[in-house]
């Protein structure tokens, strides 16, 4: 199976090829990356931003490989979001995740939430989300991976490759019953 | 270690008990009671399921009163909806909401799974109050009607493991704003550096 990732992120590519091997453990594997473009904020807030910036990456991602033959395309953008509750504003981190197969069915799942703090966010907007990720502001305060401020928001208990990976999981599986069978070994 | 879980049902036990034997490696007393009276069966929106997890979290310390616990864990499932290339697409997910003894709380929710639309119009049209997507989706079948998950990904993913990942998460994120916790694993854990 040849599946592209719309990144050449060492989490998202192990993430992906984890999830691969899982849901088609009898194929042969060849996940490669390339770097494609949001063309979003380096900060997306909101659902339809970050969705935005991973279908802008998959569109580009279509682009860059133009010609080659696919099973799968895969695209993944972190962003942030609140939700209220009890008239306070909670921020949390997310991945969406948008695949699609050499037919063009497309399929979405996002991954899970994990809280961030609103000061950080709040810093990273007076920096510019244009240029600034919550990410980034928590690695300077916390020194924690600015790829993965998730490890030591969850006291190491989950990962940002763990989370990517259970999620993509799941978005694969929704591809089962309709193409399994002609994915090339 | 004295964990009460905001309901009855066998997969959010389990995937408690799994969850927190995983992080604090002690022996755990986890007890389920029922804390939902009065909500729809199909809870939809973000907002919503997340003031439901709070609600059902409330309504669970009212029932056990004064009885100890070292953590409550609320579990909230229910839908949200969203616009893709201009048509909506609803997706399963869970809230979860973990308290301590000294009232610190975290809150991370799950994956999400899409549900195929034409069940979501289904459930909408008898009514969320009283029927729920995922109830539609196995009717005529001897499917569970209370997990989704088995029909949505082809039987690759239980809600047990989307439940017990999502715990994990939400007590990771506690352990940092709780000392009682912490101290209750087990010495030689290096989760916390």
């Amino acid at each position: 199976m040849d599946i592209f990732v719309a990144s050449t992120g060492e989490q998202k590519l192990n993430s992906v090829r984890q999830a691969c091997e899982y849901v088609f453990p009898d194929k042969h594997l060849n996940v490669g990356g390339q770097r494609a473009k949001s063309s979003i904020n380096e900060q997306p807030e909101g659902f339809e931003e970050i969705i935005k910036g991973a279908l802008n990456r998959l569109k580009d991602l279509k682009k860059i490989i133009a010609g080659i033959r696919y099973d799968l395309l895969v695209a993944i953008e972190n962003g942030i979001y609140s939700v209220k509750t009890d008239g306070k504003e909670e921020w949390f981190d997310l991945a969406w995740i948008v695949i699609e197969d050499d037919r063009g069915n497309q399929h979405y799942g996002h991954s899970i939430g994990i809280e961030f703090p609103e000061a950080a966010v709040a810093e990273a907007r007076r920096r510019g989300f244009d240029t600034t990720t919550v990410g980034a502001v928590l690695s300077e305060w916390e020194q924690s991976n600015s790829k993965d401020p998730q490890s030591r928001l969850t006291s190491f208990i989950k990962n940002r490759e763990s989370i990517l990976e259970e999620s993509i999981r799941i978005v694969l599986t929704q591809f089962l019953p309709n193409i399994s069978t002609n994915f090339n070994n | 270690m004295d964990i009460f879980v905001t309901s009855e049902n066998g997969h959010k036990i389990a995937a408690a008990r799994q969850a927190t034997t995983e992080i604090f490696n002690t022996s755990t007393n986890i007890t389920g009671i029922k804390s939902d009276e009065g909500f729809d069966e199909q809870i939809e929106g973000m907002d919503k399921i997340l003031d439901s997890a709070f609600m059902r979290n409330s309504n669970l310390k009212r029932i056990i009163s004064n009885t100890r616990y070292d953590l409550i864990l609320a579990i909230q499932e229910g839908s949200h909806t969203v616009m893709i290339n201009g048509k909506e697409h609803t997706f399963n997910t869970a809230w979860v909401v973990a308290e301590d003894s000294d009232g610190n709380q975290a809150m991370c929710h799950s994956t999400g799974a899409e549900f195929p639309q034409e069940y979501v119009t289904k459930a909408r049209e008898r009514g969320f109050k009283t029927t729920t997507i995922t109830s539609v989706m196995v009717e005529g079948t001897h499917k569970d009607p209370t997990d989704p998950y088995p029909p949505l990904t082809n039987n690759i993913v239980s809600r047990e493991d989307v439940l017990c990942q999502t715990i994990k998460a939400t007590i990771g994120q506690l352990l940092r704003k709780s000392p009682n916790l912490c101290n209750i694993i087990s010495s030689g854990s290096n989760l916390l550096d």
